[in-house]
């Protein structure tokens, strides 16, 4: 597989939607922090300004479905997914090696917001420091959020070789997750302690739900809610493979 | 005789349809095989099948001696290469990078063969021009040095020269047999244009719904395909005198019709037939075309599988 992970990581080296992608976070990180400091600015509130660390994490899924939808679908559009199985390589392998391309495609983005945020922080509003165990929680909470987003638009791509129509159902289930897990995040802040067990469960399995607390620092955060998605990505991916291994390529 | 390639009964449905009805062929190493059908006959499935991009539904095939069920198919793939319809290459890349991203995935530790490759096809000169920007020829041409990465021993082709301009069929015709004849690499192409498939293959493999309607050799057909008359007579035995006394070469299609190869005048024939109280029924002058013998061999619902 590692032969597998090294081409890809030449193809991600010189793809366009790559960069775009990167530049649309670093653009997203600066616009950021300048609405945070004409928010502290005109509010003077002691809100906590380093909160927008973590905004990137609302936008992620767009960007993530996007970018799988290009990235990986151009190997059926240029048929060069059959270069792959032609010379006997695994289809779990081909499928794994482009999950953990995209995974890391999407944490490079992640850390292009955090770099760019932090950047745009110190200078447009001062040194003010996150609490370590709120950095490694919501460093935690990144690194899950953008596994499921990844499993899931990777799944949508590598199962569907019709491009207009898998690019479509991506967009349409980022957006959908975000409406879901707005809607959730209201309702459990309004509902509190009573809030039903479908709540719950959406709760801790809508990414953006977690994204939101992550952004807001709600102390509704919780490690079970890390471990159930990543149990989610990690379900999607055996998902994907098992379907994979089945689908005829074109 | 060698083989590289032993198909054995396979089928495959799309949905309800038989794509594929038993098929089974044998590649001999060395040989340029033509596979010839029309459009739907089945051609392009085989080779997914063979390339594992799709799977049988029942019957199987040997690649350099492993048997598609089993593990080793894997290594045996790494002997082999192809081009399903179209090639598969990166649009916004280079030739080079196209190159370098294929030695990446057969985990070749040097791209030293990468200017050979360009070379052997002709791309050398191409530069910084993306592979979205080639002409069919060009990227037919690149799909090759693609397949041709990692050296394999045996290239699948389906329809290398559809689109191409009568400057770019001459190319791969030479690019074809200079990689059998040179490099000894044994090619299975596939084709609805006979004409041009009889000029560079040694053996053929004739489909039609899915079947293996017939198996020869290059000069099988040959000898299938030439001009020749068919004389039908009331008694083909004193045909059959007649032509050995005058030493023709004649081969006998039925108990009293025979195909006369050898330049002869047909009135002295007659004459002598009739002496003989033979009475010449018809004769026909015939000089099938390669397209022609596909047709006479497809037409019919009949087939018939030869060993």
């Amino acid at each position: 597989m590692s032969r597998l992970l090294n081409a890809n990581m030449v193809r991600l080296a010189k793809s366009r939607i790559f960069l775009l992608a990167e530049l649309f976070m670093a653009g997203y990180a600066v616009a950021a922090y300048v609405s945070a400091c004409s928010a502290l600015e005109s509010r003077k509130s002691g809100e906590n300004w380093n909160l927008y660390f973590f905004n990137g994490l609302l936008a992620i899924g767009i960007v993530m479905a996007v970018f799988a939808s290009v990235f990986l679908h151009a190997q059926y559009s240029d048929h060069t997914i059959r270069n792959k199985i032609m010379v006997g390589h695994r289809r779990s392998h081909i499928y794994l090696a482009d999950y953990l391309t995209c995974l890391g495609a999407g944490w490079l983005m992640c850390a292009t917001y955090h770099l760019t945020g932090l950047l745009a922080g110190l200078l447009l509003i001062g040194s003010e420091m996150l609490e370590i165990s709120n950095f490694v929680l919501g460093m935690a909470c990144s690194a899950v959020i953008v596994m499921v987003y990844t499993a899931l638009f990777v799944l949508v791509e590598m199962l569907d070789q019709n491009k207009a129509r898998s690019m479509s159902v991506n967009v349409v289930v980022s957006l959908a997750l975000l409406a879901v897990g707005m809607q959730c995040f209201n309702k459990l802040i309004s509902l509190g302690e009573s809030a039903g067990w479908l709540l719950r469960v959406l709760e801790k399995t809508v990414p953006f739900v977690t994204a939101v607390y992550v952004t807001t620092g709600n102390d509704r955060l919780s490690a079970a809610a890390l471990i159930c998605l990543s149990v989610e990505a990690v379900l999607l991916v055996i998902i994907g493979i098992s379907a994979f291994q089945k689908t005829d390529i074109e | 005789m060698e083989t590289v390639l032993s198909v054995n009964g396979l089928c495959k449905y799309y949905k309800r349809e038989k794509a594929l009805d038993g098929l089974s062929l044998t590649v001999p190493k060395g040989a340029i095989y033509g596979l010839v059908g029309h459009n739907g006959s089945g051609k392009t499935t085989l080779i997914r099948l063979l390339t594992g991009l799709q799977k049988p539904d029942s019957g199987t095939f040997t690649l350099y001696g492993a048997q598609n069920r089993n593990k080793d198919i894997a290594r045996a793939r790494r002997r082999m290469s192809a081009i399903v319809e179209l090639p598969a290459l990166y649009r916004d890349m280079t030739a080079r990078d196209n190159l370098r991203i294929q030695y990446r995935i057969l985990g070749l530790p040097s791209e030293d063969g990468i200017d050979e490759l360009l070379q052997l096809v002709g791309l050398n000169d191409t530069g910084n021009k993306r592979a979205g920007a080639f002409s069919l020829g060009m990227r037919q041409r690149l799909g090759i040095a693609v397949a041709l990465c990692g050296d394999p021993d045996f290239l699948i082709l389906d329809e290398p020269i559809n689109g191409l301009d009568p400057q770019g069929i001459i190319e791969m015709r030479e690019l074809l047999l200079k990689l059998n004849r040179e490099k000894m690499i044994t090619i299975l192409v596939s084709s609805h244009i006979l004409e041009e498939l009889s000029k560079i293959a040694t053996h053929y493999g004739f489909i039609h719904k899915g079947r293996l309607v017939r198996e020869m050799t290059a000069g099988e057909l040959e000898a299938a395909c030439r001009k020749s008359l068919r004389v039908t007579v009331s008694a083909g035995g004193t045909l059959a005198r007649v032509l050995d006394e005058a030493k023709a070469e004649y081969c006998f299609v039925a108990e009293n019709t025979a195909e006369i190869y050898s330049d002869i005048q047909i009135t002295p024939l007659v004459c002598k037939l009739a002496e003989e109280g033979c009475t010449v029924l018809s004769a026909q002058e015939k000089e099938e075309s390669l397209e022609g013998y596909y047709i006479r061999l497809v037409g019919g619902d009949t087939h018939e599988q030869t060993a």
